[in-house]
């Protein structure tokens, strides 16, 4: 362009603005070059590291709290562990030192992993502790690098492990409350340890009661030398479970325990043939239809035949027995005239209103589907009517004693606090006065001297409760030796609030039951232990108010 | 008038220069500020969690229990309990 003026208009170009030019392009340089010298001192101190998302990508999980807010399950940041096959310069070199770090670790296979010089990327171990981590660093191997992640800890430990379930290694909900998170809240895709943005999932166990639920099966499990136990300790209104413990227990933090068959969560993977506490569902169907009233007498002097098969009474009465009766001495006689009297069909029909024959599952996980029997005649009628021929559930069993006795509304077992998961169907399954008279029965069977249940009182709760004592099937036999033991409860008994099971799994006479085997004997008296120590966390005791304060000296 | 053209032209072309440069490394500078404070918030929510965790894991009641025990405390019994109704009124007995 310059060129071109100075063929058309050659006029002198004065020198200072030559100088100018020039000063300014000198300028320019300058800063140019300054900026060069400055960025070659600042140095590049953040090394890149580029990798892509499938190896290391790890999930954020929302926290778990109680339904206190406190805290069950959250995601801590921990060091992982990868190579660079690329960089490492001694494989044997890396493999023999890590193995003096990591005793359990595969040699082999971190020899192949690292000798693939054309992978970029291995993780090695993943969420170690900081120390642990430390010492790798110490080691001072090249090619080895750490990535934070996060890494799900459970701060309580063991505590309602088998409500909570476990994750992955990529913390991926693998069983229970977990898993449920991963299917409906969702996990978060990260790079990194980020934490998740999700709020807490509100779980509606107690960590107080849970606590004193597995203290007390623990202590029953030694007491009477049993295989295992359970517990379930259900809010009757709204079906939320305040508390649920198996036996032996399960850590969330290891979760191939979970496959071990001992430590089944007996409350909803499993289905057991209850015994007698089923008898609440017996004279629930029989007062509730109208059949019966507790006052009705039925014959239960002699044994039952019906067939080739005899229906007896573990202590016979020897004289009629009222439905009350019945209840208070669960006698297997009186609950099969009344559940033949109604016949198979309705018992059925029952069950089912109740939900006792439902399947499906709760938050943490699918429920065990009841065994019915193939072929539901009469024999099997007089069985189920006390418990046996027919394998329940202990959660389902428990939901459906909290919908017989909370008024009689169906409730649906949940552990989620009600702010998450819908609530009562209001679906009526008994009358009130059913309800009302049911309560009463398993008042009286803890008060009356002839009762069952007597050594679950505790006094100021108003214990009511059912024993349940069913014999174990070995090769198509009962035995008489191997019980599974039962405790359902309600408390407090003028208006239940609060429904509990207790199981306990082949007990063992011991001292503390009298040498016997019988729930009377233990999972009675466990019940009441449990009671004693939780009831004050749930509600204030009611009645055997001392006379503390009447000590008023104006009244005297 | 073409001087004082070029002049005002090549002052504005610098001034948007520096304007242009400033607005840039500012932005960068910026930018570098926000992912510091990311990563700070990022530390600190982890820091957050990590001291969450450390008091639920303190006081859990398997640790509780036995310190609470250790100085005299044990689970309230039913004769701690009294009904609202059967409290003496203060009024009453100040008259």
């Amino acid at each position: 362009m310059m060129a071109r003026s100075a063929v058309t208009a050659p006029t002198p170009v004065p020198e200072s603005r030559t100088l100018g030019v020039l000063m300014c392009a000198i300028a320019a340089f300058a800063v140019l070059s300054g900026q060069l010298v400055w960025l070659a001192l600042k140095g590049q101190t953040m090394p890149r590291l580029s990798m892509s998302e499938p190896i290391a990508r790890t999930f954020a999980r929302p926290d778990i709290v109680d339904r206190n807010g406190r805290l069950i399950a959250t995601d801590l940041e921990a060091p992982s562990l990868y190579a660079d096959p690329a960089i490492i310069q001694d494989v044997d070199e890396v493999a023999e030192k890590l193995g003096t770090l990591f005793p359990d670790l595969d040699q082999l296979q971190v020899r192949l992993l690292l000798a693939d010089k054309s992978r970029r990327f291995v993780w090695l171990r993943r969420g170690l502790s900081p120390r642990v981590a430390q010492r790798v660093h110490e080691l001072g191997l090249p090619g080895l690098s750490f990535r934070r992640e996060q890494k799900r800890s459970y701060p309580l430990g063991r505590l309602a492990g088998h409500v909570l379930g476990a994750v992955n290694v990529d913390n991926r909900g693998l069983s229970g409350i977990e898993k449920f998170i991963d299917e409906t809240v969702g996990v978060e895709a990260v790079l990194g340890a980020k934490p998740s943005s999700k709020l807490p999932i509100q779980l509606s166990l107690d960590i107080g009661v849970q606590f004193g639920l597995e203290v007390e099966l623990a202590a029953a499990v030694q007491r009477y030398t049993a295989a295992g136990a359970a517990g379930i300790i259900m809010d009757a209104s709204n079906g939320e479970i305040v508390a649920a413990a198996s036996l032996p227990d399960f850590d969330p933090a290891m979760p191939t325990q979970g496959l071990e068959p001992a430590r089944l969560d007996k409350n909803q993977a499993s289905a057991f043939e209850l015994g007698s506490i089923v008898k609440l569902m017996t004279i629930a169907q029989a007062l509730d239809s109208g059949s019966a009233t507790p006052a009705t007498v039925i014959d239960v002097r002699a044994p039952l035949w019906i067939g080739r098969h005899q229906i007896r009474d573990l202590h016979p009465a020897g004289r009629p027995l009222s439905v009350r009766d019945i209840f208070v001495q669960s006698s297997n006689v009186g609950a099969a005239r009344l559940a033949l009297s109604a016949g198979s069909d309705r018992q059925r029909t029952f069950l089912t209103r109740i939900g006792i024959l439902k399947q499906g599952s709760t938050e943490s996980g699918p429920v065990a589907a009841p065994n019915q029997p193939k072929h539901w005649g009469e024999v099997e009628t007089a069985t189920i009517s006390f418990g046996h021929g027919l394998a329940i559930s202990p959660i389902r069993f428990t939901a459906a004693a909290a919908s017989l006795l909370n008024g009689g509304l169906l409730v649906e077992p949940t552990v989620l606090r009600a702010t998450v998961a819908p609530r009562p169907t209001g679906v009526r399954v008994v009358s009130a006065e059913t309800s009302t008279a049911l309560t009463d029965l398993m008042r009286r069977n803890v008060t009356l001297p002839t009762g069952t249940g007597r050594r679950a009182e505790v006094a100021g709760y108003e214990i009511g409760g059912k024993t349940g004592t069913a014999e174990i099937a070995v090769d198509g036999k009962y035995r008489g030796d191997l019980v599974i033991s039962s405790f359902l409860a309600a408390f407090p008994t003028h208006q239940p609030r609060y429904i509990m099971l207790v199981l306990l799994d082949r007990p063992q006479p011991s001292p503390d039951s009298g040498a016997q085997i019988t729930a009377g004997t233990n999972a009675a008296p466990t019940a009441g232990r449990i009671i004693a120590r939780i009831g004050p966390l749930l509600a204030s005791p009611t009645s055997n108010q001392a006379t503390v304060f009447d000590a008023n000296p104006d009244a005297k | 008038m073409r001087r004082a053209a070029t002049a005002l032209s090549v002052f504005l072309a610098v001034a948007a220069a520096v304007a242009l440069y400033t607005i840039s490394y500012d932005t960068r500078r910026l930018a570098v500020r926000v992912h510091v404070l990311e990563k700070t918030a990022e530390r600190s929510l982890a820091e957050i969690s990590a001291a969450k965790a450390e008091l639920s894991h303190l006081s859990r009641p398997e640790r509780i229990e036995p310190l609470a025990r250790a100085m005299g405390l044990h689970p309230p019994s039913p004769q701690q309990f009294v009904d609202e109704a059967r409290l003496p009124r203060r009024v009453s007995r100040a008259q």
